[in-house]
């Protein structure tokens, strides 16, 4: 001990400063001076703006390059098919400076897995040095689910550590508790939540360890996918590693340190200008709601309970272009797998910004900078314990930010930045399948994600939403192929299309959702679990704006013991549409899947699932303003039926057979939808009347008990103070009231 | 980028072509568009007060006298901007199955919400009986109050011309549901 100390080693970043010490240097410069690395000019931008661009093109480059690289080189389908993954530059402290497109919900998170290794003084204690690979997915150290494998790599110019390159893939099986392995509802400690890497060298001299690969192989069911994205994501961080090198070469190390702090403090001072020039200051709210049904689930029987979660959300502009979001009032955590850690808040925060203000591909750690969230502890957001398994944190992550983007949409709305907006009811009912696969191999499990990367999005401000076209989680949504996920997947699709009660209606309906008609191929053995995305059945998101309609929620269903095999061999009609199962088909049994359930029965060859992955994306603006040609033409492509034209959008239409086409009568359309006004009038009672009775109910505790166990928790001081005030005035209900 | 006025009106109408549209994403953001917007918007009400910020597909925060009340396009006033306008609206609230099956004529979905546990809330403008917006939550769950703007910081601080009359940003909403039960108590 004392020859350590003695010979203090000296730091491998710049002028001989260890990690820590330049970690506390960037963020005592930020808080002294209120610019990132205390930058208040910037003078490679300014006075060489085009070495500037030369050093961000190269190097945006480079991301984009190494991420398509990483697709050539794996075998998993959500890498080459759907592209769930993302390449990104640290600086040598873990500051993120760019990112390439793709899932850049985990460019935040990328940053804090590295301050883990710098606070755990990896530095001297595990040695960080040119050509080590670290590896995590823990996200009690950093991460959103286990799923989603970081692969970490130093660059070292002239011996000193100038950035960090990091690589994201999900994984479609991860070693988890089954049937799928991947992101199990059956789950509810961290030890079922399947390999962990806890932030652990894997490999060096730029080659994986065999001590790691030997650990892969013994606790994954399918290690060949699992190791060839790590030979991925190696090719994509040692590509943007040269491109670095090669970068400082041509450039000098002095203008590369540079370049990586200024284009940081550049996209700080982006993100406070683009708030100030395109919302308005104030205050907008909404709610996550979360329902977890665990009392059938086969768990732990002290984890068997159901219960619903609310996470209210305060989305604050503040003077300074600051946006904060406070979750007072915020539900507790549960022994289930939808909990989410701060920093997979931050995750959804990050790309939710992305979204809405950075994307210029420039999106960084200064773009969070001017951002607070206040997630108070013991809660669905912010557990006290690690122990959680955290499979479908996305529960709460992608419908919480999916609202939050409505919030801020409601900015944009009153600044007359219209087409900027976009909202979410954020996420589908997923699955995941386990067993035995179509080539009789066992143990088989599988993420069934051919829908994951393609939801709804609620309408936009002067537009429809395109239809199964947007995600949180990502800028680049792609379904992939059917022809692969039938060479992955025991399943043949019967049918994979629009759903047409997905078009949430208003001025601007939503996206439509996609669904899909599988049959059982070549397997006895498959069990379905629900991947519960959107945590919902009783209660839909509330993801619309300015009279648009909510959407509604997902789900999959499950029949048995079908004749489908004798429909296909009599080349009679087979099911393409939803419903179509109940109208066609001779089924033993039918179940609706539970979001965070499992099928009851084991499947098999011929039995049928259909999956409506709708994510309660909404409408904008009053239906009956809606333009009668934008009706026309939505009857016209089948969007929406007859029924909803009139019934929703006040619209009197007739088809024209000769035309082959839809035709609107223009003046029974006006009539209708004043008809349609004063119906409201006549239905509609004065708020006050409608607050008086629903007090009189609260008072007389006539509530269901799953909503007073949610009120509870919600209600409790540490979680909800000023929450559980404002409603107690709201109601106007006595200072002493509980629940 | 510049815009006139006609292509800003487009905009917003979502009459405008994709190619145009596109261009306007992903362009550089006029500096001027929420003076263009409100001229836009005011051009297009029937009265004569001003609009200090717009606040839905209906609704807009004008000066009224020496104050800012929340004004529906027909004319119909809800009170101060402080207080959610949704307390002086119409309600009507979908909490039956056959209520649901209205807007979402789908008996068969599993996807529609169970009316035990969630208000689909309709408000409408007790005038012109405007669908002016809708809300999906828990019962029980207190009206919320979309969005409260901090107009003297907005123009003030941002837009560098302060509003004639200054105004606090102040959620008032619960002064008037505590006049609510003070009436029940009388």
């Amino acid at each position: 001990m004392e020859a350590r100390t003695e010979v203090k080693r000296r730091g491998i970043c710049e002028g001989g400063l260890t990690l820590k010490e330049l970690r506390e240097k960037s963020d005592r410069l930020l808080q002294e001076t209120g610019y990132y690395w205390g930058l208040k000019e910037l003078p490679l931008k300014e006075k060489e703006p085009i070495t500037y661009e030369l050093i961000f093109t190269r190097l945006f480059s480079a991301l984009i390059a190494a991420r398509e690289k990483a697709k050539a080189v794996a075998a998993s389908p959500l890498v080459r098919e759907v592209a769930e993954h993302l390449t990104a530059i640290y600086t040598p402290e873990g500051d993120a400076v760019l990112q390439s497109t793709g899932i850049q919900v985990h460019t935040y998170i990328g940053q804090r897995t590295i301050e883990w290794m710098i606070y755990n003084n990896y530095e001297e204690e595990v040695g960080i040095n040119p050509g080590d690979i670290f590896g995590c997915n823990d996200n009690a150290i950093a991460g959103m689910h286990p799923a989603d494998v970081f692969d970490l790599l130093p660059v070292f110019y002239d011996g000193e550590l100038v950035a960090w390159v990091t690589n994201v893939i999900m994984e479609p099986e991860i070693g988890a508790i089954g049937p799928g392995g991947c992101m199990p509802v059956a789950n509810t400690e961290r030890f079922t939540d399947g390999f962990r890497v806890c932030c652990e060298k894997i490999g060096t001299d730029y080659k994986l360890r065999k001590d790691f690969e030997w650990r892969v192989r013994f606790q994954l069911r399918n290690p060949d996918m699992f190791l060839l994205s790590r030979r991925a994501a190696l090719a994509a961080i040692k590509t943007v590693h040269d491109e670095i090198i090669n970068a400082i070469d041509e450039f000098g190390l002095d203008k590369f340190r540079q370049f990586i702090r200024e284009v940081i403090e550049e996209s700080r001072r982006e993100q406070i200008s683009r708030v100030k020039t395109r919302t308005v200051p104030g205050r907008a709210r909404n709610v996550f709601v979360g329902e977890y049904y665990l009392k059938d689930l086969p768990i732990l029987p002290y984890h068997r309970m159901d219960m619903i979660r609310i996470v209210p959300m305060d989305v604050i502009i503040q003077e300074d272009g600051k946006i904060v979001i406070d979750c007072d009032g915020a539900g507790a955590w549960g022994w289930h797998s939808m909990n989410v850690y701060p920093m997979g808040m931050e995750g959804g925060l990050s790309i939710s910004l992305v979204h809405m203000f950075a994307y210029d591909g420039k999106a960084n750690r200064g773009t969070m900078i001017p951002t607070e969230l206040r997630l108070p502890r013991d809660t669905l957001v912010n557990p006290t314990t690690i122990a959680l398994p955290t499979a479908n944190c996305w529960s709460t992550v992608l419908s919480f930010y999916g609202l939050f983007m409505h919030c801020i949409s409601r900015s944009l709305y009153s600044r007359g930045f219209r087409e900027e907006i976009i909202g979410h009811g954020g996420g589908m009912h997923l699955w995941e399948i386990g067993g035995k696969d179509q080539y009789g191999r066992e143990p088989y499990g599988f993420f069934m994600s051919d829908a994951a990367c393609c939801e709804q999005g609620s309408a936009m401000g002067i537009r429809d939403s395109p239809d199964v076209a947007q995600e949180v989680y990502t800028t680049e949504p792609d379904m992939g192929s059917i022809e692969v996920w039938e060479l992955t997947y025991p399943l043949l699709y019967l049918a994979r299309n629009c759903a047409e009660e997905s078009a949430s209606p208003g001025r601007f309906r939503s996206g439509r959702a996609a669904y899909g008609i599988y049959m059982v191929h070549k397997t006895d053995k498959l069990l379905v679990s629900a991947i519960p995305l959107s945590p919902r059945r009783k209660i839909l998101p509330n993801a619309c704006m300015y009279g648009g309609y909510p959407g509604l929620n997902a789900y999959v269903n499950l029949y048995y013991d079908t004749n489908i095999k004798e429909l296909i061999e009599q080349k009679k009609p087979i099911p393409t549409k939803l419903y179509e199962i109940l109208k066609l088909v001779k089924f033993r049994k039918m179940e609706v899947l539970k979001p965070t359930g499992m099928g009851s029965e084991l499947m098999k060859e011929g039995d049928l699932i259909e999956a409506n992955y709708q994510a309660g994306s909404g409408g904008f603006g009053d239906p009956l303003d809606r333009d009668p040609w934008r009706v026309k033409k939505d009857l016209d492509d089948l969007v929406i039926s007859p029924e909803i034209a009139k019934k929703v959008y006040g619209v009197e239409c007739y088809w024209d057979e000769n035309a082959r086409e839809w035709r609107i009568d223009e003046e029974k359309t006006r009539q209708l939808r004043q008809q349609y006004k004063q119906e409201r009038l006549r239905r509609g009672i004065p708020t006050k009347e409608w607050w008086r009775k629903e007090r009189k109910r609260i008072l007389n505790k006539d509530i269901p008990s799953l909503l007073v166990e949610m009120y509870q928790s919600s209600s409790a001081p540490h979680r909800g103070e000023r929450w559980f005030k404002e409603f107690k005035e709201f109601w106007a209900l006595p200072e002493d009231f509980t629940f | 980028m510049e815009i006139s006025k006609d292509v800003l009106a487009a905009l917003i109408d979502g009459k405008l072509d994709w190619e145009r549209t596109k261009a306007i994403i992903s362009g550089e953001k006029d500096l001027d568009r929420f003076d263009k917007y409100i001229e836009i918007l005011q051009e297009r009400v029937p009265w004569k007060e001003k609009i200090v910020l717009p606040l839905g597909e209906h609704l807009y925060i004008v000066q009224k006298d020496r104050e800012y009340v929340v004004k529906c396009d027909c004319g119909y006033e809800f009170g101060d901007y402080r207080v959610n306008w949704k307390l002086n609206a119409l309600i009507h609230v979908r909490d039956t199955k056959e209520k649901l099956l209205e807007v979402y004529p789908y008996p068969e979905s599993p996807g529609l919400p169970d009316p035990e546990y969630c208000n689909i809330r309709e408000f409408y403008c007790p005038n012109c009986g405007a669908l002016l917006e809708v809300e999906a939550v828990p019962k029980f769950y207190p009206i919320i109050f979309d969005f409260l703007p901090d107009l003297g910081t907005f123009y003030s601080d941002w837009l560098n011309r302060p509003l004639p009359f200054p105004t606090e940003f102040k959620d008032l909403t619960y002064d008037v549901t505590k006049e609510w039960r003070k009436e029940l108590e009388e």
